[in-house]
């Protein structure tokens, strides 16, 4: 039954609301699922599939997640990375009420021309 | 309130915090164990879990907590949130030097626990390990806590009296531990119950407020980090200003052999809060600091806040990951009532999130309905929470 859901789409909410009170996978586990992730270094045994990630999960709890951290852990190199590619920054540009990007202060762009 | 009720069960030290808070804020008694079991070193509760525990006990009327020898087991029975007691101008509470977490691990909770207190809180945090600024340890700076989380409460219904007085800065001191900061909450806004919160439109960022903070270092890391955060907001927003902050460090008796009177300088660093507001009032907060270690330059930390600004928009919703906490646990303790919420997916898929829907559900609050947004384009979904309707039990009606 495991192996059928394997293929699916990821970031459903209904296997959301389903997954998140099932007490047998832990948050990690369920973060890990519903974004559609596949376990990386997965072992080729079906059988012992389960047991290689119980384990790499259980050490790596302990390595990272020490503390209960408010805000997440970035990886500032892959992050500027990130946000210096022009794609992405056009994909939150519509998060903002300024609607075009302005070269410089007297761009002839309608800054600032959306409903506040 | 019963007394009859055996104590939740939890284990790990995971979330402690929180598992706390909702401990207090339900009445009901939570039984912790395997804190820290297989850490060689230093097993059981931290030095500033303690500390929080004894800030708990400080705020509260009756409670009680037991420890055992090695420190991982807790039990703590939640007494009533009374705050400041009649006569009690302040409540001082002293956080030791080994305190490896910013002040915003005890303010967090605290502000929680607050607006469901019997009298209005004023609490001083004081002490050799009050850390201001954001640390490694993933705590949010200060300022931040002033700017993007007690904002937050305003959307229910609590607004007036809340003030957070910076009173000496710190960074965090070497090792990460320890600092000489001083902050005084005071929380005046008791309420009986919440109010249901509908918030489904994360709106557009209209503009970007920060604050830079140097500690007993050169003013002109304000100017630096100012402007290479700038360099990567600019394009976004035109409305962006970010204040700076200039203080010395606090000295602390650091007394010698020779010269018992010694005294050093501690705390010192720099660092950056950025907070984006939407037109709808939605809060994104990003924290950068300079490590204790030093040898970053204040050029990577402007910019590197500002990438996590952006990371921390990206992820959109009505709520950002820090705030996140504290929005769902009031909208559970609000009025017997469906609150919805607009969450990103990638912060309603965190696991700190789904680990609080679990210790909600375990402290009895129903659970989280979630389906996805109206707007499919966007990747988020709401999240509707029934209230439990429990809300002050400490305040008279009226």
């Amino acid at each position: 039954a495991k192996k059928l859901h394997t293929v699916k789409i990821a970031y459903r909410a209904a296997d959301l609301s389903r997954m998140m009170y099932d007490e047998s996978l832990s948050p990690a586990d369920v973060v890990r699922q519903w974004s559609g992730q596949v376990v990386p270094d997965k072992g080729t045994e079906t059988g012992g599939e389960d047991t290689d990630e119980f384990f790499r999960k259980s050490r790596g709890e302990n390595e990272e997640d020490l503390d209960d951290r408010l805000t997440p852990k970035y990886d500032y190199q892959q992050l500027a990375q990130k946000w210096q590619d022009p794609e992405m920054i056009d994909s939150i540009r519509h998060r903002f009420t300024k609607a075009a990007l302005t070269s410089g202060a007297n761009d002839l762009g309608e800054g600032g021309d959306d409903d506040q | 309130m019963s007394e009859s009720q055996p104590p939740l069960r939890f284990t790990g030290h995971h979330s402690l915090a929180h598992r706390l808070v909702l401990s207090t804020l339900t009445g009901r008694a939570v039984h912790i164990s395997q804190i820290r079991p297989s850490l060689p070193s230093n097993p059981g509760l931290a030095p500033y879990e303690i500390s929080l525990l004894r800030l708990l006990e400080a705020v509260t009327n009756g409670a009680h907590i037991e420890i055992s020898y090695t420190g991982t087991i807790l039990l703590y029975k939640p007494g009533l949130i009374s705050g400041n007691a009649a006569g009690t101008s302040v409540i001082r509470h002293e956080i030791a030097a080994t305190c490896s977490r910013g002040v915003s691990y005890f303010l967090v909770p605290l502000a929680l626990l607050a607006p469901f207190s019997k009298a209005p809180f004023n609490v001083l945090l004081t002490g050799p390990g009050v850390i201001t600024s954001s640390t490694l340890s993933g705590d949010i700076s200060v300022d931040t806590v002033r700017t993007a989380i007690l904002p937050l409460y305003s959307k229910f219904g609590i607004d007036r009296n809340i003030e957070l007085r910076i009173l000496q800065r710190s960074n965090a001191g070497t090792h990460g531990r320890g600092g000489a900061g001083e902050v005084q909450m005071i929380f005046g806004h008791q309420i009986r119950l919440p109010k249901t919160l509908h918030f489904m439109n994360c709106g557009r960022i209209k503009r970007i407020r920060g604050v830079a903070y140097s500690t007993g270092v050169s003013g002109s890391n304000n100017a630096r980090m100012i402007d290479a955060a700038r360099g990567v907001l600019n394009p976004f927003a035109a409305d962006t200003y970010i204040f700076s902050d200039v203080s010395s460090a606090a000295l602390i008796a650091a007394p010698e052999k020779n010269n018992p009177g010694a005294k050093r300088k501690m705390g010192l660093g720099f660092g950056l809060s950025l907070v984006a507001e939407s037109s709808t009032g939605t809060l994104y907060s990003a924290d950068a600091a300079s490590p204790p270690a030093g040898g970053q330059p204040p050029e990577d930390i402007g910019q590197q806040c500002a990438y996590y600004l952006l990371e921390s928009i990206a992820r959109g919703g009505c709520a950002s990951l820090e705030a996140a906490p504290t929005m769902l646990t009031l909208m559970a303790m609000g009025s017997e009532d469906v609150g919805r919420i607009q969450l990103g997916k990638d912060v309603i898929g965190n696991e700190k999130i789904i680990q609080l829907a679990r210790d909600l559900n375990n402290f009895g609050a129903a659970g989280w309905g979630i389906r996805d947004a109206e707007d499919q384009s966007k990747d988020e979904v709401i999240v509707s929470i029934v209230g439990r309707g429990i809300g002050n039990v400490a305040r008279k009606i009226g």
